[in-house]
């Protein structure tokens, strides 16, 4: 439970919450007495045998219920103020401390969560426990103090409603229990009914050239209306128990009252109890048996709470598997990698390594090209350079220190990374090359978009480099945010930078130009790219071909068509046989 | 920012949160039309309907019984004081009465619940069918003009909305409408003066409770902002984490995040504290009226102008009267986004399906693929013009490649031919018959398409080749699969064709999808076969296997090709250089690098720097 410490610095309120709801449920139980003391010392007051009745009586009771009525509003509003400045603080603590455990994370644990799911987690569960213990400092409370004084006083009263108690009680405790236990069932089987009703329609919307070209409209319709039938006799099954369920309850609390009634009628024949009494008894068992209900459906909403509970700290409990070292003073300064016997397996992936026993030696100012077919491991190979992951066995080395050595924010300030995915952050596009150096003047971000290749097309926007990217601004196409993601990371000015599939969205020609510049403006940097095409790896002055984790082959490209058959083979399936490319 | 990622939940109170009410909600554009539609929808079961509102109003008037009979009770009871016993016989004959009444009400209860599931369930089933049937028949204009989160949300949510108010707030509307009415009546009949009292107190409940409600609103709203700020900036930075990791940027992502929580924290917890004075506020006044009704019974009871039992009677029947007055309002807020849901809903029904004035009927056997363009004028709207005086003509069995920059629209000859748009002008015919006079669905059977994005279906593999043909028979669809290529890595499966799909065959490979899709286009065996950029989404290597079973598939089929990086192109019998809506050139491969037009420029810029480097042969 360490959601708990969240709780820790909230205590006071948390403490002062329930106390001010006692204070209005205890007002509220005193009412119906209140109310009895009218009917029984008021209205039915004898004097000489007669009733009379007694006027000052019942005023002087109905001012100390509204007496009651307002302590018990400000109990109520007390609880309120506390409840919500607890449960806010609360809330908003967690989403910072989860939040902050997130960007600690390194690639494995991203990867392992998933971002869409990790978004989820931050968002929709936080809240769901956020409201759950906004309810439990007010209703948690209240309720089950309702229920139990009501009995209380009821049998406070007189003890023989205790045997009323006795038989309902447990009665509607089983009802309720029972009614649970069957529906719980019926509400799993609606969800999978929904689940499937919705895919079916999420693939007509995606899929709907393939459905209108095999003309499968009627299929789908069918496919469609067989989900449909299912999902709606469940549903009916599952609303015609629960419809029949309040009834239930009503049956059951007004043949309480009853019972109430006529053991009461008994009670006050035998001069045992009074008028308003029974009166108020009736009143209090109502209440108690309602609270019941409202019991019942809090479990439900702790039970939902604890699947957000189990998610939240899932991530709280999960620690970067990457120690940053933040002391370390040690900087790249030169820009050599070596990969020294590097193996590499996803933690708690089955199956091979993804790299195993890899040896490469990267000069300073060298460009190295990696090639080779999806999942042969050049993405998780650069990926480890910046230690976005790190090594199973074996180092790797940035001008002779272990990656692991540096501190990690240092590591990264001298590495320049194009990741394969282009993002870009809403605010403008200056903005979004700034990102690389902050502190850099415009002047040198529009050099770096120059370098990118990216300065023709955002010079043709309106507002140029101030154009609004993001949800409502402009979207750009993926060889734009290609170029601006380069322009970002040439900013940065590293001693290394790697490029993972990142000019797969440009044409040849620009591709060409971006090497070029890259060259020509930043000699001394090393440069590492991963590509598809071979064009893309042609100039480079060593093209590494990876198959299945391992290096197959490494060279330039006419020592690679002649000493390599994967490279032949990747060379003619596109160069060969004439594959021609998208040119802008 | 990468457009691809679901959009963050909606979060804060929700239906199920306090004061989740106060949350602004959208209104509905036209509410009479919609609620008439909707009606019209509910009344489909109008046997249901009839005895769902019988039931309700028997049931509501029952109810309202109870209190008096109770009050009997009591007066009976209080003949102790008065007479000197109880009245037995009188309190057992009224509690038998009680008894029955309790029953019959439940039963009545039980009865209207179990009406008025189905009767939501029902319709909203014929609802949910004639959406889908409705998807099915627009165009597919539609739906690349329409986000799809969007009308995913209408068929989840909006009907989700309306079936949860057809369920409860309809016969709430009933129950609680006759609540009021009746404990008036009741009320005006034990006694005027009370009636009076009590029901002076709820305006001001009402009016206390609206004062609040503004003010949450208010801080709801600025709650509501802030909170969509900060779902917007994790969403950003969490899906960007690698970008935010890979410049070391947690810390001012961090900075961000603790200025947005923060107005958050502050707005929420004044947003909460707001909402949650309603409800002590609403039990004070509901204690006043208590204490109201109190005082004028007890003084009236003393001077002898009611029983003991009225007050008890009039104390439930005041609370009967005011409970509902809150629920209707409450219900207020829940209609009305039912109501602009169905809106949405119906925006959809009434799009216009798409059209389709052919009526000839193609024999297909007979068809041969013949395929002309002729002057053919298109744009995707008014001021565009995507294709211009575009003509050209196909002989049955030919491969086309089409290829050229992106925007030179390629794809549009795609989306003409099988008349997923129509053009604006010109002529398309299919073995000399202008396709706009055969019947759209005659004319697909005779099309067969494979793309970039391979869709496949819920179900097994067997399921989606079988897509092709669905009366087809095993021998056939491993028939299909082996041409293909499909066969022997469906076999090693331990399902074989029976492994079912994952969500988006998840559980197949890029290559493996690609090959289901195309065993699905062999068993459907058009006479016209499409691949648009059908192999662009997998790597090189992998697409030369897939290769030979692409030339199976197109070997005596009239084929377009729409290229992105395509090897078949040269096998080719024409490709089409497509530049801004015309065709620029054409010829076969050799011919069209001899001409030294633009698919040589297009071929060269690929290899630029080999021929600068003049080393490679070709």
């Amino acid at each position: 439970m360490k959601l708990r410490k969240y709780m820790k610095p909230y205590l006071l309120w948390m403490i002062l919450a329930p106390l001010a709801m006692v204070v209005e449920v205890s007002m509220d139980l005193a009412q119906p007495t209140l109310m009895s003391t009218i009917v029984d010392d008021g209205i039915l007051a004898m004097s000489d045998g007669a009733v009379t009745g007694n006027l000052s009586v019942i005023l002087w009771t109905s001012l100390k219920m509204v007496i009651c009525a307002l302590i018990g509003v400000a109990g109520g509003m007390g609880c309120t103020y506390f409840s919500s400045k607890a449960s806010q603080n609360f809330g908003a603590d967690l989403r910072s401390d989860l939040f902050r455990k997130v960007q600690s994370f390194s690639f494995a644990e991203t990867d392992k969560f998933s971002t869409g799911s990790l978004v989820t987690r931050l968002t929709n569960d936080v809240t769901q426990l956020q409201n759950l213990l906004m309810m439990a400092l007010r209703m948690f409370i209240r309720t089950p103090l309702l229920c139990f004084g009501g009995i209380f006083m009821a049998l406070s009263i007189n003890l023989k409603f205790g045997l009323i108690l006795l038989v309902s009680l447990p009665v509607m405790l089983l009802l309720i229990g029972v009614i649970m236990k069957i529906a719980t069932p019926f509400f799993n089987k609606m969800q999978t009914g929904i689940d499937t009703l919705n895919a079916v329609f999420q693939e007509n919307l995606a899929g709907v050239r393939v459905v209108k070209a095999f003309t499968r409209e009627k299929h789908e319709k069918q496919r469609f209306d067989k989900a449909n039938d299912s999902l709606t006799s469940i549903m009916l099954k599952a609303m015609r128990l629960m419809s029949v369920v309040s009834p239930l309850m009503i049956l059951f609390m007004n043949g309480t009252v009853i019972a109430v009634i006529f053991i009461g009628g008994k009670e006050v024949d035998a001069a045992s109890l009074e008028v308003g009494q029974v009166m108020s008894v009736v009143t209090y068992m109502t209440q108690a048996l309602m609270s019941l209900m409202m019991m019942s459906m809090m479990f439900m909403m702790v039970s939902r709470a604890q699947v957000s509970a189990k998610r939240v700290r899932e991530v709280l409990n999960t620690e970067s598997s990457i120690d940053r070292n933040e002391t370390s003073v040690l900087s790249v300064t030169e820009g050599t990698v070596s990969f020294e016997n590097v193996s590499f397996s996803y933690p708690e992936a089955a199956g091979d390594s993804v790299l195993q026993g890899i040896n490469l030696e990267i000069k300073k100012g060298e460009f190295v090209a990696f090639l080779g077919a999806t999942g042969s491991g050049k993405s998780t190979l650069v990926n480890l350079i910046p230690r976005f992951y790190d090594v199973t066995v074996g180092a790797v080395k940035i001008d002779g220190h272990d990656v692991r050595e540096y501190a990690t924010a240092s590591l990264r300030s001298e590495i320049g990374m194009v990741l394969q995915e282009a993002v870009l952050f809403s605010g403008t596009i200056m903005e979004n090359i700034k990102w690389g150096n902050p502190d850099a003047t415009d002047e040198e971000a529009v050099k770096a978009a120059k370098i990118a290749q990216a300065d023709d097309f955002v010079s043709s926007f309106a507002d140029g480099y101030e154009t609004v990217l993001g949800q409502r601004g402009l979207s750009l196409s993926g060889g734009q945010k290609q170029r601006l993601s380069i322009s970002r990371a040439i900013l940065k000015k590293p001693k290394i930078m790697i490029m993972d599939d990142s000019t797969s969205a440009l044409d040849m020609g620009t591709e060409a130009r971006l090497q070029k510049a890259l060259k020509e403006n930043l000699n001394d940097m090393t440069l590492i790219i991963i590509a598809q095409r071979i064009s893309s790896v042609m100039s480079a002055d060593r093209i590494v071909v990876l198959d299945q984790g391992k290096i197959a082959a490494a060279g330039t490209h006419e020592e690679l068509l002649e000493t390599s058959d994967i490279y032949r083979d990747i060379y003619d399936s596109q160069v060969g046989l004439g594959g021609v490319e998208d040119v802008r | 920012m990468s457009g691809n990622h679901p959009k963050p939940m909606p979060m804060g109170p929700g239906k199920r949160g306090p004061g989740g009410k106060f949350t602004p909600k959208e209104k509905a554009k036209n509410v009479k039309g919609t609620v008439k539609r909707l009606l019209r929808y509910i009344s489909k079961n109008k046997l249901l309907l009839i005895a769902l509102l019988g039931l309700v109003i028997l049931t509501s008037v029952l109810t309202l019984l109870s209190p008096m009979l109770q009050a009997d009770a009591i007066d009976a009871i209080a003949e102790k004081v008065t007479v000197g016993s109880i009245n037995g016989s009188k309190l057992i004959q009224t509690l038998i009465f009680l008894g029955i009444l309790t029953l019959v009400t439940v039963v009545f209860n039980a009865a209207s619940g179990i009406i008025s599931a189905s009767l939501s369930q029902y319709t909203v089933k014929i609802l949910r069918r004639d959406l889908f049937a409705k998807i099915e028949t627009l165009p597919v204009k539609y739906f690349d003009t329409h986000a799809h989160g969007d009308l995913m949300s209408r068929l989840t949510n909006d009907i989700d909305n309306i079936s949860n108010t057809l369920s409860q707030s309809v016969t709430a509307i009933f129950t609680n409408g006759i609540s009021v009415i009746g404990s008036l009546a009741f009320m005006l009949y034990y006694s005027p003066l009370m009636t009076l009292i009590t029901v002076l107190a709820v305006p001001a409940g009402i009016l206390l409770a609206k004062g609040i409600t503004v003010r949450t609103r208010k801080y709801f709203s600025k709650q509501q902002t802030s909170l969509g700020e900060l779902n917007g900036h994790i969403e950003e930075m969490v899906t960007g984490q690698k970008t935010v990791a890979a410049f070391s940027r947690e810390e001012i992502a961090v900075e961000q995040f603790d200025a947005i929580n923060q107005h958050l924290r502050e707005y929420s917890i004044k947003a909460q504290i707001f909402s949650g004075l309603l409800g002590p506020l609403m039990n004070v006044i509901s204690n006043l009226s208590f204490v109201l009704v109190a005082i004028s019974g007890g003084w009236m009871a003393w001077s002898g102008q009611i029983t003991i039992g009225t007050i008890q009677a009039f104390i439930q029947y005041s609370k009967q009267f005011s409970r509902p007055i809150n629920e209707l309002a409450n219900q207020y807020n829940t209609i009305q986004s039912a109501i602009a849901g169905a809106e949405r809903v119906f925006d959809i029904m009434d799009q216009k399906p798409e059209s389709d004035s052919g009526n000839i009927l193609l024999n297909l056997p007979e068809i041969t693929g013949k395929v002309d363009f002729e002057n053919v004028n298109f744009g995707y709207n008014k001021n565009t013009l995507v294709l211009k005086n575009f003509s050209l003509n196909v002989k049955p069995g030919m491969k086309i490649a089409l290829v050229g920059p992106t925007g030179a629209g390629k794809t549009t000859v795609v989306n003409l031919i099988t008349r997923f748009y129509d053009i604006n002008s010109g002529t398309i015919t299919l073995d000399d018959i202008n396709i706009e006079k055969i019947q759209k669905s005659s004319l697909r059977e005779t099309i067969g398409i494979v793309l970039q994005d391979t869709v496949l279906f819920s179900g097994t593999i067997r399921d989606n080749i079988c897509y092709g043909k669905l009366d087809a028979s095993d021998e056939e669809i491993i028939a299909a699969a082996k041409t293909a290529n499909a066969h022997s890595f469906i076999s090693r499966m331990p399902d074989g064709y029976n492994t079912a799909l994952s969500e988006q065959g998840a559980n197949l490979s890029q290559g493996q999808r690609q090959l289901i899709a195309i065993a699905r286009a062999v068993l459907a065996d058009p006479k016209i076969l499409i691949l648009d950029e059908a192999t662009s989404s997998i790597d090189t290597r992998t697409e030369m296997h897939i290769q030979q079973a692409m030339i199976a598939l197109m070997s005596g089929r009239t084929s377009f090709i729409i290229a992105h990086r395509l090897s078949t192109i040269r096998d080719a019998d024409a490709i089409l250089v497509l530049k801004d809506g015309r065709i620029a050139e054409k010829g076969n491969h050799e011919e069209l690098l001899k001409n030294k037009g633009p698919y040589w420029e297009l071929y060269m810029t690929q290899f630029r720097r080999e021929t600068e480097d003049s080393n490679i042969p070709n």
